[in-house]
């Protein structure tokens, strides 16, 4: 039996730990300071999150906050009370969730521009292409576990992100609307969404550009690019809500809505165009009564709506990351040295 | 034992054959119908002038790029094919190692991504420079990352090893302890060296095989000792050095004046004159005759000739 232990193989490890092996082991050796840094980082703030929530939820508790939930005009004491809860607890996240549309451009210049074109620079690729594997093995090991640890990463901080954004969200209400862009590019799938995007748009620029620097400066710029026509797009992924109110000061959409579009309507629920002319006058809405101007309208989504176009989002930065992902196996073959 | 089985068996097939190959930059070609033959176990010098395309021949023989025309195989396999991959190691001229990888992580990306990585192979020969296994690779000499980069590909057990101006940057003491590890690996495997160099000295001796090209062509391809056996040195005093240019029927390689005395490297087509007094020339001389000229026309020996699948010695 002692003949069979001692093994003259190399590295006889304990069976409860998990072995990463070949090219996997290579790719993520190479980028696991990096993941470490970000789990780091993703830990932080998660403990940070948990925190916060729970403080939150302990004082909308105990100041029975929960009364004025959904109040579209808080009058009285529930605008103080609202009022300082802001103060409190939504004004010291604000600043996070907007770093957080930093997030995605970090995994970009950082794990994504580097990426492939460092091994161009230095010539590594060559020694790595020099072993049993081959090219197109190589690249999609140095695909796959980059955008692994980065759904990780970002899985996680996004998850606490939304945690600590819950209980202020859904108390604030309109107060606190879900649709700008932050909260909304700071919480929920969204943020890996464009972080595994900002990935592949950094390997990518590194494939081209074979240049480092260069390409984390690409990253930044069409990172960025992305991110503006994302947001100019989100309104519509979904199919919006459209409604129509008679007889009615305020806006047509619910509290709370993304309203897109809206207008005046006459009595026959017929769009009619905006009467400048009104603005002056000291009964806004009397003067609108007098000019046939009776209701109003409003494409819009619906705070219900949050989710839904966050998934879709998702799902379109996910399709864009894929087809850059295949033009980056179509590059490697097209030229392949 | 099937046919197949006997085709696939590195002593059978030449161990690098190229056919017609060419590659083709966007500056122009790099490498234009190279053809020759290198049989199995030989030690063969890849000789030529900066840019004559000696990496380039080594860059599609290891299967980095892909070739314009024609084709290479390596032990009857093509150089892309997965066969051809697992025992051919390419030791390019940066021999870029990742810098933040210690000695220990660099041979285990050859563990890992070889099915037949020998680490003791490898270990003796890190052990043999005295480098330490947990010393990063960014923190070592020039010398001793060549040490780990040999490792790299010795450790594999290629049959076919693929060297692009391996000693370049070593001192001449590292330089001949690397040519001594690197014959006794060659010699205990039956492993085929090419060794692409434009030092000229430090082939002699170590080389039983040479290919010469030079813009972008094969000039000479065969066994050194026909290649020498082939050419004679003659030579004369200054004044009467128009005797050599002239010498009826042979072909004059180069001719160059040192010391008062014209010599010249001749191709004898046939008899020579009884006062011409030739030798056999050096390998030195005999490349760098062939360096300085680029209008002779090419010698391949039957030993380097495609095709023939036995070796025929003249």
């Amino acid at each position: 039996m002692s003949g069979a232990l001692i093994s003259n193989r190399p590295s006889a490890r304990t069976s409860w730990r998990p072995r990463l092996r070949g090219l996997t082991w290579l790719v993520w050796r190479q980028n696991r300071l990096a993941f470490w840094i970000g789990l780091g980082v993703a830990a932080v703030v998660a403990v940070y999150a948990i925190v916060r929530h729970q403080e939150m939820t302990t004082a909308i508790a105990q100041g029975h906050l929960d009364a004025c939930r959904g109040t579209t005009v808080p009058a009285g004491d529930c605008s103080h009370k609202l009022n300082s809860f802001t103060q409190t607890y939504q004004f010291p996240m604000r600043r996070p969730l907007q770093a957080m549309l930093a997030l995605p451009l970090v995994f970009g210049i950082f794990l994504g521009g580097p990426q492939l074109a460092q091994e161009w620079e230095s010539g590594t690729y060559r020694t790595v292409c020099a072993q049993s594997v081959t090219r197109t093995r190589w690249f999609a090991a140095k695909l796959l576990v980059p955008v692994a640890l980065t759904v990780l990463i970002s899985g996680t901080i996004a998850a606490a992100m939304t945690w600590w954004w819950q209980p202020a969200g859904s108390l604030l209400g309109a107060w606190f609307p879900w649709w700008q862009w932050y909260p909304y590019d700071g919480i929920g799938p969204v943020v890996v969404g464009l972080s595994v995007l900002s990935l592949l748009i950094g390997v990518t620029a590194g494939l081209i550009l074979r240049r480092t620097v260069l390409a984390m400066g690409a990253t930044v710029v069409l990172g960025a690019g992305a991110l503006y026509l994302l947001e100019s797009v989100r309104g519509q992924l979904l199919p919006t809500t459209l409604a129509t109110v008679q007889r009615t000061t305020g806006s047509a959409a619910p509290s709370n809505a993304w309203v897109l579009h809206e207008g005046l309507v006459g009595a026959t629920g017929r769009r009619v165009p905006d009467l400048v002319g009104c603005y002056a006058a000291d009964d806004y809405p009397k003067c609108l009564a007098q000019h046939g101007r009776t209701g109003r309208w409003a494409e819009f989504h619906p705070a219900s709506h949050l989710w839904p176009l966050q998934w879709a989002e998702t799902g379109l930065c996910l399709l864009l990351a894929a087809g850059l992902a295949g033009l980056c196996f179509w590059w490697i073959r097209r030229r392949p040295s | 034992m099937t046919e197949r089985t006997d085709l696939t068996d590195p002593r059978e097939s030449p161990a690098l054959e190229a056919v017609g190959l060419g590659r083709r930059y966007r500056r122009g070609w790099a490498l234009r119908d190279c053809t020759f033959r290198l049989p199995a176990g030989r030690i063969c010098a890849l000789v030529g002038p900066n840019g004559a395309g000696k990496t380039t021949l080594l860059s599609l023989t290891a299967g980095l790029s892909e070739p314009s025309t024609g084709t290479v195989r390596l032990g009857g396999h093509p150089a892309r094919s997965a066969e051809a991959r697992r025992h051919t190691a390419f030791l390019s001229q940066e021999k870029a190692l990742y810098p933040r990888f210690r000695v220990s992580d660099t041979l285990r990306i050859g563990r890992e991504l070889n099915p037949t990585w020998h680490q003791e192979t490898a270990e003796r020969i890190v052990a043999a420079g005295d480098i330490p296994m947990d010393a990063r690779v960014g923190t070592l000499s020039g010398g001793q990352r060549t040490r780990v980069a040999f490792a790299l590909a010795l450790g594999k057990r290629p049959r076919l090893l693929l060297l692009d101006e391996p000693m370049a940057d070593l001192d001449p003491l590292v330089r001949r302890q690397m040519m001594d590890t690197l014959m006794a690996e060659a010699a205990q495997h039956g492993a085929t060296v090419v060794m692409s160099s434009h030092l000229v000295s430090e082939l002699d001796g170590v080389c039983d095989f040479l290919v010469l090209i030079g813009g972008g062509k094969v000039r000479l391809a065969g066994d050194v000792a026909e290649l020498i056996g082939a050419h004679r040195t003659v030579s004369a005093p200054d004044a009467q050095a128009h005797r050599l240019a002239g010498l009826p029927g042979q072909l004059t390689v180069d001719t160059r004046s040192a010391g008062g005395r014209t010599t010249a490297l001749i191709r004898p087509q046939g008899p020579l004159p009884a006062d011409a007094e030739p030798v056999l020339p050096s390998l030195e001389e005999l490349l760098l005759a062939h360096l300085r000229t680029d209008d002779v026309p090419p010698l391949i020996t039957s030993a380097a000739r495609p095709g023939a699948h036995h070796e025929v010695m003249v």
